[in-house]
C-alpha cells in the first residue's frame, strides 16, 4: 500500500463520503423533484383545472362579449332607429357615438380572442412537455407571468367592457335625458308661442271688434247725417213745391196780364190809326180848301163850312188827345207794372230756383250718398275679407302645431317602443328600460300636451269661426241696411234732380216767353213814348186850326162848296165824331176787363167766311 | 212739323204780341211790315206758309190788296188769310170776302181768340 493508496484512501473516503453524500443529496433532490414533481403535477392538475376554470371563464367572457356585441349591435340598431327617428339634434349625435365607440369594443375584444388563443396554445405546451421541468418551470413560469396579466387585462377587459356598456348606457340615457329636456323646453317654447298666438289673436280679434264697433258708430253717424239731410231735403222739396204753387197760381195771372197788355196795344196801334187816318183827312180838307179859296164866288161859303169843319176836327181832337192822354197813363202805368212784375217773376225763378237751391241740395245729397258708399265700400272690401283673412289665417296655423305635435309624439311613442324592446331583450332593468320607462312618461306628457292644445286650438277655432260668423251676419245685415240707406239717397237724388230738371225746364220755359214779353213791353213803352212824341207834334195842327177855326168866324159865310167835298166832310163827320171815337176806344181800351171779356169774344169780331 | 204763320202789320209790336202768342202755342212765325215785304217772303219764303194774319191798314199795299195778289199766285191760291183789323163795318167785310180772305178779327182780340181762329183754320 502506497501512501498514494494511504492518500487516495481518505480522499476516496471523501469522494466516496462525497458521493454518498451526492447520491444521498441527489437521492434527496430525486425526492424532492418527486415531490416537486408530484407538486408539479399537483399543480399541473391544479393549473388544468384553473385553466378549465379559466376557459370557462374565457368562454364566459366571451359569451358576455357575444352578448355585448350583440347589445352592442342592438344599440347600434336602437341608435339607428333613434337616429331614423330623430335625424338630426342629439339623438342622431348620440348614435354616431355609439357607433365611434363600436370599434374600440370590437379591437378589444380581438385582443381578448387572441390572448385566449395564446393561453390554450401555452397550455397545450407545458401538458406535452411535462418532463422537460426546468422548461417546463420555465415555460410554467412565463406562462403564468404572462397569465398573470393576460387575467388582469381579461379582468379588466370584461371589466372594461361592462363598464363600457354601462357608460354607453349611461351617456345614451343621459343624451335621451338631454333630449327630453330639449324636448320639453321644445314643447315648453312651442306652448309659449301657441299662448302668444292666442293671446295675439284674441287682441286681433279685439282690434277687429274695435274696428267694427267704429265702423258702426260711423255708419250710425252717416245714416243720420242722412236722415237730416232726407229731412232737410224734405223741407227743402216743400218749400219748392210751395214755390212751385205759387208760379202756377202766377202763370194764370202773366197770362191775363198778356192778354191785357196785347189788348191794349192793339187799342194804341186803333188810335194811331185812327189819328193818322184824321191828319191826312186834315191834310186834305186844308189842300180842298186851298183849291176852294182859289174860287172867289165859293170863298164865303168855304170859308164858313172850314170854320164849322175846324171847330169839329179841333173839338174831336182834343177829346182823343184827352182820351189818349188817359190811355197812354194806364198803358203806361201797366206795362211797368207787368214789365216789373215779369221781371221779379223772372229773377226770382232763376236764383231761387234754378243755381241756387238745387245746386246745393244736389251737392248734399251727392255728398251723403258718397258717404254712405265709401261706408259700405270699407265695409265690404276690407273688414269682411280680413276678418276671413285672420281666421283662415289662424286656422292654419293652428293646425301646423297640431301636426308638428302630433309628429313629435309619434317619435316620442316609437322611441319609447324601441328602447322598451331592448330592455325586454336584455330581460333585466338596465338603463335601456329606465330610458324607455322615461321616454314613455315623455310621450304621454306629450300626447297629454298635445292633447290640451289640441282642445284648445279646437275652442280657438270655433270661437273665430263664431266670431266670423257673427261678423259676416253683422255685416250682411249692415251692407243691407247701407245699401237700403244708399237706395233710398239714389233715388232721393233722383227724384230731386228729376224735380230739377222739371223745374228747370218749366223756368226756361216760363222765362222765355217772359223775357221776349219783357222786351216786348219794352218796345212798347218805347213806341208808346214815341207815340206821345207824335201826338205832342200833332198839337201845333190843333192850334193852327184852332186860329184858323176863330179866323174864319170873322168871314162871311157862303155856300160854294162843291158836292164832293160836302160829301167828303160828312163822311169825316160820321167817322170822326165823338160818340164814335169814344166807343171805339172804349172797345180798344177797356174790352179786356172781366165785365167786357164776354162781349169782346162775341161772334161779331170774329168771322170766317 | 210745325206750321208757319206769315204775320203782316205795319206795327211791329202789334208783330211781336201775335208772334208770341203764336210761337208759344208751337207755330212757326215770319214778320212783315207791309203787304209788299208780305209778298216778297211769300215767294221767297223756304218753307211753305200755311196761313197769312194780315192787317188791314198798312202803307205802300194794304191788307186787301194784299189778299188780291196772293190769290192770283197758283202755289198760294189755297192758303188761308186772316184780316186783322179795327174796321168792322160790313162793307169792309165784303171787300175782304171778294178779295179772297179766309176770315175776319176785329181788334182788340184775346190772344186765346186769336189762337182759336187761327187752330181752327189750319186745321
Amino acid at each position: 500500500m502506497q501512501w498514494t493508496h494511504l492518500v487516495q484512501l481518505p480522499i476516496a473516503d471523501y469522494v466516496i463520503g462525497q458521493a454518498l453524500r451526492l447520491r444521498h443529496g441527489a437521492s434527496e433532490q430525486r425526492a424532492a423533484l418527486g415531490l416537486d414533481l408530484e407538486r408539479l403535477a399537483t399543480g399541473r392538475e391544479q393549473l388544468l383545472g384553473w385553466s378549465q376554470q379559466t376557459e370557462a371563464g374565457f368562454l364566459r367572457i366571451g359569451q358576455f362579449v357575444a352578448d355585448s356585441y350583440q347589445l352592442l349591435n342592438t344599440l347600434r340598431e336602437a341608435g339607428l332607429n333613434i337616429r331614423r327617428t330623430a335625424s338630426e339634434g342629439p339623438i342622431g349625435q348620440n348614435v354616431q357615438a355609439l357607433e365611434r365607440m363600436a370599434p374600440g369594443a370590437f379591437e378589444l375584444l380581438a385582443e381578448a380572442a387572441l390572448a385566449q388563443r395564446r393561453l390554450i396554445a401555452g397550455l397545450e405546451s407545458t401538458s406535452t412537455q411535462v418532463g422537460d421541468l426546468e422548461k417546463g418551470q420555465h415555460e410554467l413560469a412565463t406562462i403564468l407571468r404572462g397569465l398573470g396579466p393576460l387575467a388582469t387585462l381579461l379582468s379588466i377587459d370584461s371589466t372594461t367592457g361592462a363598464e363600457s356598456a354601462r357608460a354607453s348606457s349611461q351617456t345614451l340615457a343621459a343624451e335621451l335625458t338631454q333630449i327630453n329636456e330639449r324636448l320639453r323646453t321644445w314643447l315648453d317654447e312651442q306652448a309659449d308661442q301657441i299662448a302668444a298666438a292666442r293671446v295675439e289673436s284674441r287682441n286681433q280679434a279685439t282690434a277687429l271688434l274695435a274696428g267694427l264697433a267704429a265702423r258702426e258708430t260711423a255708419v250710425v253717424h252717416q245714416k243720420t247725417q242722412c236722415m237730416t239731410g232726407v229731412a232737410h231735403l224734405g223741407q227743402e222739396q216743400a218749400r219748392l213745391s210751395l214755390l212751385s204753387s205759387r208760379i202756377e197760381e202766377l202763370v194764370p195771372a202773366v197770362e191775363a196780364c198778356l192778354g191785357q197788355v196785347m189788348v191794349a196795344l192793339q187799342g194804341h196801334d186803333a188810335v194811331r190809326q185812327r189819328l193818322e187816318h184824321c191828319c191826312a183827312g186834315i191834310a186834305e180838307l186844308d189842300g180842298q180848301v186851298t183849291r176852294d179859296l182859289d174860287h172867289p164866288v165859293s170863298a164865303p161859303t168855304a170859308l164858313a163850312f172850314l170854320s164849322r169843319l175846324s171847330t169839329l176836327e179841333a173839338h174831336q181832337l182834343s177829346s182823343i188827345r184827352a182820351v189818349i192822354e188817359e190811355m197812354m197813363q194806364r198803358l203806361s202805368d201797366g206795362l211797368r207794372t207787368a214789365v216789373s212784375g215779369l221781371a221779379n217773376l223772372v229773377g226770382s225763378l232763376e236764383s231761387g230756383v234754378g243755381a241756387g237751391a238745387f245746386a246745393a241740395l244736389t251737392a248734399t245729397v251727392q255728398q251723403i250718398s258718397e258717404l254712405v258708399q265709401g261706408a259700405l265700400d270699407t265695409e265690404s272690401q276690407l273688414l269682411a275679407p280680413a276678418l276671413h283673412r285672420s281666421t283662415e289665417a289662424a286656422r292654419a296655423l293652428f293646425a301646423a302645431y297640431r301636426t308638428e305635435l302630433k309628429t313629435i309624439d309619434s317619435d316620442l311613442a316609437l322611441s319609447a317602443v324601441n328602447a322598451q324592446i331592448q330592455s325586454s331583450r336584455n330581460g333585466t332593468e338596465s338603463a335601456l328600460n329606465i330610458l324607455g320607462a322615461h321616454a314613455g312618461a315623455i310621450s304621454l306628457e306629450a300626447r297629454q300636451i298635445s292633447t290640451r292644445r289640441a282642445a284648445e286650438f279646437t275652442r280657438l277655432e270655433d270661437d273665430l269661426a263664431l266670431l266670423s260668423r257673427q261678423m259676416d251676419a253683422e255685416g250682411a245685415a249692415r251692407s243691407t241696411i247701407g245699401h237700403q240707406l244708399l237706395e233710398q239717397a239714389h233715388q232721393t237724388r233722383d227724384g230731386l234732380a228729376d224735380a230739377e230738371r222739371d223745374m228747370n225746364t218749366q223756368v226756361q220755359t216760363i222765362a222765355q216767353p217772359a223775357q221776349q214779353l219783357q222786351q216786348g213791353l219794352l218796345s212798347v213803352l218805347a213806341e208808346v213814348e214815341e207815340f206821345g212824341r207824335a201826338f205832342t207834334v200833332a198839337a201845333p195842327i190843333q192850334e193852327s186850326l184852332d186860329r184858323l177855326s176863330r179866323a174864319a168866324e170873322h168871314l162871311p159865310l157862303a155856300p160854294y162848296f162843291s158836292q164832293k167835298s160836302e160829301s167828303r166832310v160828312e163822311a169825316l163827320r160820321s167817322r170822326y165824331s165823338l160818340a164814335a171815337e169814344r166807343q171805339l176806344h172804349d172797345e180798344a181800351i177797356w174790352s179786356d176787363s172781366p165785365d167786357r171779356k164776354d162781349e169782346s169774344a162775341a161772334d161779331s169780331s170774329v168771322e170766317l167766311f | 212739323m210745325n206750321k208757319t204763320i206769315l204775320t203782316v202789320d205795319d206795327s211791329s209790336t202789334m208783330r211781336q204780341m201775335v208772334g208770341i202768342t203764336l210761337k208759344g202755342a208751337g207755330f212757326g212765325v215770319l214778320e212783315a211790315g207791309d203787304g209788299v215785304e208780305a209778298l216778297d217772303k211769300l215767294r221767297s219764303a223756304a218753307r211753305p206758309i200755311d196761313l197769312v194774319l194780315t192787317d188791314l191798314n198798312m202803307p205802300r199795299m194794304d191788307g186787301i190788296e194784299l189778299t188780291r195778289q196772293i190769290r192770283l199766285l197758283d202755289h198760294l191760291r189755297g192758303v188761308p188769310i186772316i184780316l186783322l183789323t179795327t174796321e168792322s163795318s160790313p162793307e169792309m167785310k165784303q171787300r175782304g170776302k171778294s178779295a179772297g180772305a179766309t176770315g175776319w178779327i176785329v181788334k182788340p182780340f184775346q190772344p186765346q181768340q186769336l189762337l182759336d181762329v187761327v187752330t181752327k183754320v189750319i186745321r
